[in-house]
């Protein structure tokens, strides 16, 4: 990024001042922020999507965006993106304007959208060579570059393999590689594991702290707040187009006073899953099964869904 | 970070072209396509042939010249070009833009570097690119039909130039048309009532129109795309170079003579077809802005 900028040069007045004035200098230091919203407005027709929006995502992290559908989440991405204008407010993205130079955001950003769907009839190393042209990356790099999308998502040696004979999984797959085609620096995804089965989601998380390894920023989106909280170092939930809570999963789930899902499975196998208030009564649980001689071979704490959360209502009128 | 300049030269148009190209020719509705497309040229001629060499009419004898024959046959041909790439076009036009966006994968090439002019002319490139694939295809047909005589390869080329710039304003229609749907069947309804309107309305207000010497207006079939065709190619030999046996009812004549009703003596540099380009050029225009600025209008969900 930029180092440090200075405005104004030192000895000379200001533009327009009619009397020498004191030197003035102005030290605008660089956007730390990966994401940074304010007052962040956006519609899709009548409805108001983000309603003046404050979040800042920062850097080298993996951001998780919670909501349910209709929260924002993938406008905001979109935004971020460049995607979509926002009606009103600030948005900045690495530091850069989107609005003003929406070029420069989408070479440091990869974008995957959702619903994402690939083209038919389309071998896999002439899609992303197809990207990696749309994206401006040397031609002599394309070869190698495949090779190693492919490996990192675990789709070796499958570049002729159609578009259209690929699995949902797999398909969702190549989209994330897609986006990393250009080395981006901020990576958004919307709901990437949306369809994937949990080798493909434990797949894809992995790649994505491979990428925070080497000093990416990743922000994805979810419906499935256990998700997040697993694989995100901070989260943001939002709702009606605004942020109710932003933190690290464990404390923001705390703060927004969720039941706790216990979950304790036997040991012939089945599984119970318990509800209870706070730490006091799961200690009183677990004392009451172990007293009841029951065979307990687990005893874990489920993180709850956005649906177990008290989630403050909607202003009435907001959308 | 944003003082450098992106790459676009590298990018302008070609990925999406070089997609929609192996898209549209591996899947089956572009061989498909191509074969309906020939036989259809395959019958129409055979038809022509057996009409021009056949009995079946009373009061009629049959033709023995090949000249004449070669002429009915080139003249069929290209309206059956022209004809062929109002439909044809479309079918794989409509589906560049609005099939993208049902798909959703229009989305990730907004995103790149390529400019939505890029992304339209990237489509505009794999249409023109299965227009020239159709007129190819159709060429041997207007080989056979030199080669019996009776039609010139000036006549016959702009039959076919004409055939092809009118199926590159299809595709422009069509573009723009997709740009502004969500859904391919919508798109290609669409593009057909728009084609539909310019072919058919123009025969409706010819018959409908009426002069003070009781004619009607023919100027108004110059919006037709098949008698701006067929005026092309009488153009060359200016609307009288057709071998007498043939200029009843051979169907470039026909139209010729229609168009230039009262005016016989037309040479190639009184025909009327250079306007009809020009608005066609302006038309087409017209639609890729549309078309651009219809890509620029996709949004997040």
């Amino acid at each position: 990024m930029t180092g440090p900028v200075i405005a104004g040069r030192p000895g000379q007045p200001p533009r327009g001042a009619t009397t020498p004035g004191p030197v003035t200098a102005r030290i605008l230091l660089p956007d730390q922020s990966a994401i940074r919203a304010s007052g962040l407005v956006a519609r899709r027709g009548r409805t108001t999507v983000l309603d003046e929006l404050d979040i800042t995502v920062p850097r080298s992290i993996c951001f998780g965006l919670a909501g349910r559908p209709g929260s924002g989440k993938s406008m905001l991405l979109a935004a971020a993106a460049t995607l979509q204008r926002p009606s009103l407010g600030e948005l900045s993205v690495l530091g850069i304007d989107p609005a003003r130079d929406p070029l420069a955001v989408r070479r440091h950003v990869g974008y995957l959208p959702a619903p994402f769907g690939l083209p038919a009839n389309l071998r896999l190393d002439e899609y992303l060579c197809a990207r990696a042209a749309a994206l401006g990356v040397p031609r002599d790099r394309w070869e190698a570059l495949v090779e190693t999308l492919l490996n990192l998502v675990g789709l070796a040696g499958r570049h002729a393999v159609r578009t259209e004979r690929l699995s949902p999984g797999a398909r969702q797959l190549v989209g994330v590689a897609a986006t990393l085609v250009h080395d981006p620096t901020l990576v958004l995804l919307d709901e990437p594991t949306r369809g994937l089965d949990e080798r493909d989601r434990a797949k894809l998380w992995n790649l994505l702290h491979r990428l925070l390894d080497v000093g990416r920023t990743v922000v994805v989106s979810s419906r499935h707040l256990p998700e997040l909280a697993a694989g995100c170092q901070e989260v943001a939930m939002l709702d009606s187009g605004k942020v109710l809570a932003q933190g690290a999963p464990g404390p923001l789930v705390a703060q927004l006073g969720g039941a706790r899902r216990i979950r304790a499975r036997l040991a012939n196998g089945a599984v119970r899953t318990h509800t209870v208030a706070d730490a006091a009564a799961q200690a009183a649980l677990l004392r009451k099964l172990v007293l009841a001689d029951v065979d307990l071979v687990e005893f874990a704490e489920v993180p709850p869904e956005l649906d177990d959360l008290s989630l403050p209502e909607p202003e009435p009128g907001a959308r | 970070m944003s003082s450098a300049k992106p790459e676009r030269s590298r990018a302008v148009g070609r990925p999406i072209a070089s997609i929609g190209l192996r898209t549209r020719m591996r899947g089956v509705v572009g061989p498909v396509v191509v074969v309906v497309w020939l036989v259809v040229l395959g019958a129409i001629t055979a038809a022509v042939w057996l009409h021009e060499t056949g009995t079946d009419q009373p009061f009629r004898q049959p033709r023995t010249d090949p000249a004449a024959i070669g002429r009915a046959i080139g003249q069929w041909w290209i309206i059956a070009t022209t004809v062929g790439v109002l439909v044809l076009v479309p079918v794989v036009a409509a589906g560049c833009i609005a099939g993208a966006r049902e798909h959703h994968s229009l989305a990730p090439w907004r995103v790149s570097l390529l400019r939505p002019r890029s992304i339209v002319g990237g489509h505009l490139i794999t249409c023109a690119a299965f227009v020239l694939l159709l007129a190819a295809v159709a060429t041997p047909i207007a080989a056979l039909a030199w080669g019996l005589g009776g039609i010139g390869p000036a006549e016959l080329g702009a039959g076919l130039g004409c055939s092809v710039l009118t199926g590159l304003v299809v595709a422009c229609v069509a573009l723009a048309v997709s740009s502004l749907t969500r859904r391919t069947a919508t798109a290609l309804l669409c593009t057909y009532l728009l084609l539909g309107l310019l072919v058919g309305g123009s025969a409706v207000l010819h018959a409908a129109s009426d002069r003070s010497d009781g004619r009607p207006v023919d100027a108004v079939l110059l919006a037709n795309p098949v008698v701006v065709g067929a005026d092309a190619a009488a153009s060359t030999t200016g609307h009288r170079g057709a071998p007498r046996a043939a200029a009843a009812d051979a169907p470039i004549d026909h139209l010729s003579r229609l168009v230039h009703r009262g005016n016989h003596a037309a040479g190639p540099f009184d025909a009327a077809w250079p306007t009809t380009l020009a608005a066609a050029a302006l038309l087409a225009l017209l639609a890729l802005l549309v078309a651009d600025l219809g890509v620029r209008r996709q949004r997040a969900r």
